[in-house]
């Protein structure tokens, strides 16, 4: 096969930029297809999203990217399989693109005997309870297994709140393993591998490592370290301090972050990636997510609400039939709630929808230079009052000259 | 009143030897059905595990959904279906696409019994909450309410016992009077198409009377329903009449159950004339007994019949349209999708080709061909080894997948059947099916290595 050698695995063009925040629109080429920016990837564990088909991700919710857990691919179904069947997009008939992380974090919080050395992640098997080690080179030789078109690096996780030394050995040991993971990765013509920005919540840290990896060029950055409860504040001196310093022209993406109000104001902070369970989650214990808050629909009180669970919303579950949607109540979920799977599946794709429709809103309103009414008419629809914004959101926004108490 | 046109065109029978026929079910929403088919499950309004937009009506439910009011009973004195949302039928609370044909009957597609007998004017029902007791005036106003294609109008079965012993007199006298108290009831006030339930388990003796109204009201009836006790889910074709089908088989077997059978009629109950009623009969003989009756006491018309009792296989599926049914209930392809079948059987039947793949089975881990091996063009993209995988993982999408698998497997299968009728092959194909895939026990194994290869993958739990 002759391949077009000019051509990289990312080709990042950005297409608007925020006149007052840092916010930014972009497209993102990847080997399977456009990603267009800001956007939220919704996490397929292990080669499933939930109840989901890959019909219904791609053609009904428009999804272009999702994530897998390179450690749980690892287990099930292994790489053995992954390899004969030549990846994770044949194994789950997905030919749209996959981001995976590297395993660590996965193993990190799931296993609470891993031990962290120069040489790798020690952890026992969960199916017999033997030593085993995750290096740099086994995370890479998973990922290109598994063909994701974006791959994360293999770095030290600790707790965000760690502080001192041993945070700054976790910044240093990422850098060392980010070199070991450029070394051993076997397809950069296909496959882009991230760095991940570590530090935790020490300015001078974080400064220091997005030099590092900036020297590495690799084609994306992650912000990492983060959603460990940490707080607000914290978080988004973060992620502003490093959108200050990444390069205009590649990607930046907030690992684990997906509660609204948390993506919109990174998107004003200059962030571009996102991607959380939280959405299909909460589906499954009935939550609803919208855009007045959520909904819990077991509660009694949905039990004769024959209003669709968001008034308006374009989702497949609650789009009126005349409009080719399922024209799905709250009546209906209610009844079906912890009894039926289908309770939880009309809720996973309104809730994935919500989330995909709120990073296309941003995503319209930068095209148009309209992002901070969009910011404002956001928190007004989630709060009514404004008293009742948090604090957090409205200081990190004035930051970025969007004045939500204007 | 406005009773909403239905008719049925018989188009073919089989020469001779079984009862079995082809026949049009034109529906007054316009749509029609090509029988023999069958009527999907469904829970709760939903086609278990699947979103309205995941079910193809073409593909998967080409005959009707079966709907139990059973499901939408919770609140006894205000129930779901009846509350007001305007114009709209309440069958726009279900999770089903528009298109679908609904039969609206009262108890879920289920072999339970229920275990509180009725009231004068009471049917006792499972509900989600536990056992409500609904007031019979209700029913036509729920089905009313919901407009389904067709209405199975209840009766009265709460006289018979798990055993199958034949009820007393006394208890089938009240069965009799309810029933057609019931049925007059329905008659009157059910603005769709009604069906009419034959009493189950009683011999025609037993039901004369009811069996008359029925005849009465035959210019409101549209069908008539057959309902099975559980107890004959015992493998019927695994009884006397099947022997014909398996003695080169399995001798033993059929001998044994041959021998089983006959000790259980000499030790059953007695009908009017002291003579042993054989309990099992009703696999044997099928509907003709009570069609018999029928035409004796001035039914003029042919009629669909809906066997919506316990089916647990395409094998009695099979045995049942021999006996002439035309509708019959879809419950198997759930028994099989619970336990992670992935059918692959056709009619007729492929020579060499397997029933289904039991895909817990670590087998598949590696295995990358289509779900159904038996060259057929199914929509389904995914293999084996993702399918292993999905339920491996505990992973929801496996029981989606193979939900619409399955139904588009016993559609084929039931298209099959119709061609095989219109052609004059019938009887030779069934024997031939029985002779490739093997009888219902033989399938049934596929069942339970569901559940043994389950519990040897352990409850590792969905960790997100
Ligand atoms: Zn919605």
């Amino acid at each position: 096969m002759i391949r077009n050698m000019t051509k990289k695995p990312l080709e990042f063009t950005l297409r608007a930029k925020c006149s007052r925040s840092k916010a930014r629109a972009a497209d993102m080429d990847l080997p399977h297809g456009r990603v267009k920016t800001p956007m939220f990837m919704p996490v397929a564990t292990q080669a499933s999203l939930k109840g989901l088909t890959p019909e219904q991700l791609e053609k009904s919710l428009g999804c272009n990217i999702c994530l897998n857990n390179t450690y749980h691919l690892g287990l099930k179904p292994g790489q053995d399989t992954l390899d004969r069947v030549g990846g994770a997009h044949k194994f789950q008939n997905w030919n749209k693109n996959i981001l995976t992380d590297s395993g660590g974090f996965q193993m990190v919080s799931l296993l609470k005997l891993a031990r962290i050395t120069e040489e790798g992640v020690e952890f026992q098997s969960p199916h017999d309870g033997s030593p085993m080690l995750l290096t740099p080179e086994h995370s890479m030789s998973l990922q290109n297994s598994i063909g994701s078109d974006i791959m994360m690096q293999l770095d030290d996780v600790v707790a965000t709140l760690t502080e001192g030394p041993r945070m700054e050995e976790a910044m240093h040991r990422s850098i060392r393993w980010l070199d070991r993971c450029i070394k051993a990765h076997k397809n950069p013509d296909t496959q882009n591998l991230f760095a991940i920005i570590q530090g935790g919540l020490d300015a001078d840290m974080r400064k220091f490592c997005c030099h590092e990896m900036i020297k590495r060029d690799t084609p994306g950055y992650a912000i990492g370290g983060l959603s460990g409860g940490e707080n607000k504040e914290a978080y988004c001196e973060v992620v502003t301090t490093c959108t200050d310093i990444l390069p205009e022209n590649k990607p930046r993406y907030c690992m684990g972050v997906g509660y609204a109000e948390d993506l919109v104001v990174s998107v004003a902070l200059g962030a571009d990636l996102f991607d959380c369970v939280y959405p299909s989650r909460t589906a499954r214990f009935g939550n609803a997510i919208t855009r007045y808050g959520n909904l819990n629909l077991r509660n009694k009180q949905y039990a004769d609400d024959f209003r669709p669970i968001e008034e308006g919303c374009k989702c497949p579950t609650c789009r009126p039939k005349s409009e080719g949607g399922m024209g799905i109540t709250r009546a209906v979920v209610n009844s079906l709630a912890s009894k039926e799977t289908t309770g939880a599946h009309f809720l996973t794709l309104h809730n994935i929808h919500y989330q995909l429709n709120l990073m296309d809103e941003a995503r319209e309103a930068i095209l148009e230079d309209e992002f901070p009414e969009f910011v404002k008419k956001f928190f007004k629809d989630l709060h009514g009052d404004k008293d009742k914004y948090p604090q957090w959101a409205v200081d990190a926004l004035r930051g970025v000259d969007i004045d939500l108490l204007d | 009143m406005n009773i909403a046109k239905m008719t049925f065109e018989v188009a073919k029978t089989v020469a001779s030897g079984s009862a079995a026929r082809t026949a049009t079910l034109n529906l007054s929403n316009g749509n029609s059905i090509a029988t023999p088919a069958f009527i999907t499950t469904s829970s709760r309004g939903c086609v278990p595990n699947l979103t309205p937009d995941n079910v193809n009506v073409d593909k998967h439910v080409p005959g009707a959904v079966a709907v139990g009011l059973e499901d939408f009973v919770e609140r006894p004195q205000a129930p779901l279906l009846l509350k007001d949302v305007g114009d709209e039928p309440s069958r726009t609370r279900f999770s089903l696409p528009e298109e679908v044909n609904i039969f609206l009957q009262t108890r879920r597609p289920s072999n339970v019994l229920p275990n509180k007998p009725n009231g004068r004017n009471m049917l006792s029902m499972y509900s989600s909450v536990g056992v409500v007791d609904i007031d019979i005036d209700q029913f036509p106003l729920m089905a009313n309410a919901v407009a389904p294609e067709v209405f199975v109008a209840p009766a009265d079965a709460s006289g018979l016992s798990p055993s199958g012993a034949c009820p007393g007199s006394n208890k089938v006298k009240k069965m009799v009077m309810r029933s057609q108290r019931w049925l007059e009831k329905c008659v009157a006030d059910v603005k769709v198409p009604i069906y009419a339930s034959i009493l189950p388990t009683l011999p025609v003796l037993h039901q004369k009377e009811y069996l008359k109204t029925v005849v009465e009201n035959q210019d409101k009836i549209n069908g008539l329903v057959f309902h099975t006790r559980a107890e004959h889910s015992e493998y019927p074709d695994q009884t006397i009449d099947l022997s014909r089908f398996d003695s080169t088989r399995k001798p033993t077997d059929a001998a044994a159950a041959e021998s089983a059978a006959r000790k259980a009629a000499a030790q059953g109950p007695t009908d009017g004339n002291g003579n042993p009623l054989d309990v099992k009969t009703e696999h044997l003989t099928g509907p003709k007994p009570v069609l018999d009756e029928l035409k004796n006491l001035g039914m003029g018309k042919t009629m669909p019949l809906y066997h919506s009792g316990q089916c647990d296989t395409p094998q009695q599926m099979l045995l049942l349209i021999q006996q002439g049914f035309d509708l019959l209930s879809g419950y198997s392809v759930e028994t099989f999708s619970d336990a992670g079948v992935a059918l692959d059987f056709t009619f007729p039947a492929t020579p060499g080709a397997v029933f289904g793949h039991n895909l817990w089975d670590p087998k598949f881990k590696n295995d990358f061909s289509p779900l159904a091996d038996s060259n057929q063009a199914l929509s389904a993209p995914h293999h084996r080894a993702y399918l292993y995988h999905l339920l491996d993982a505990h992973e929801m999408l496996g029981h989606v997948i193979l939900e619409q698998h399955n139904l588009e497997i016993y559609n084929r299968f039931l298209a099959g059947v119709r061609r095989s009728i219109e052609a004059g092959t019938f009887d030779a194909d069934v024997k031939d099916f029985f002779e490739v895939y093997g009888d219902s026990k033989l399938v049934l194994k596929l069942v339970e290595m569901g559940e043994k290869l389950q519990g040897s993958h352990g409850a590792d739990k969905d960790r997100f």
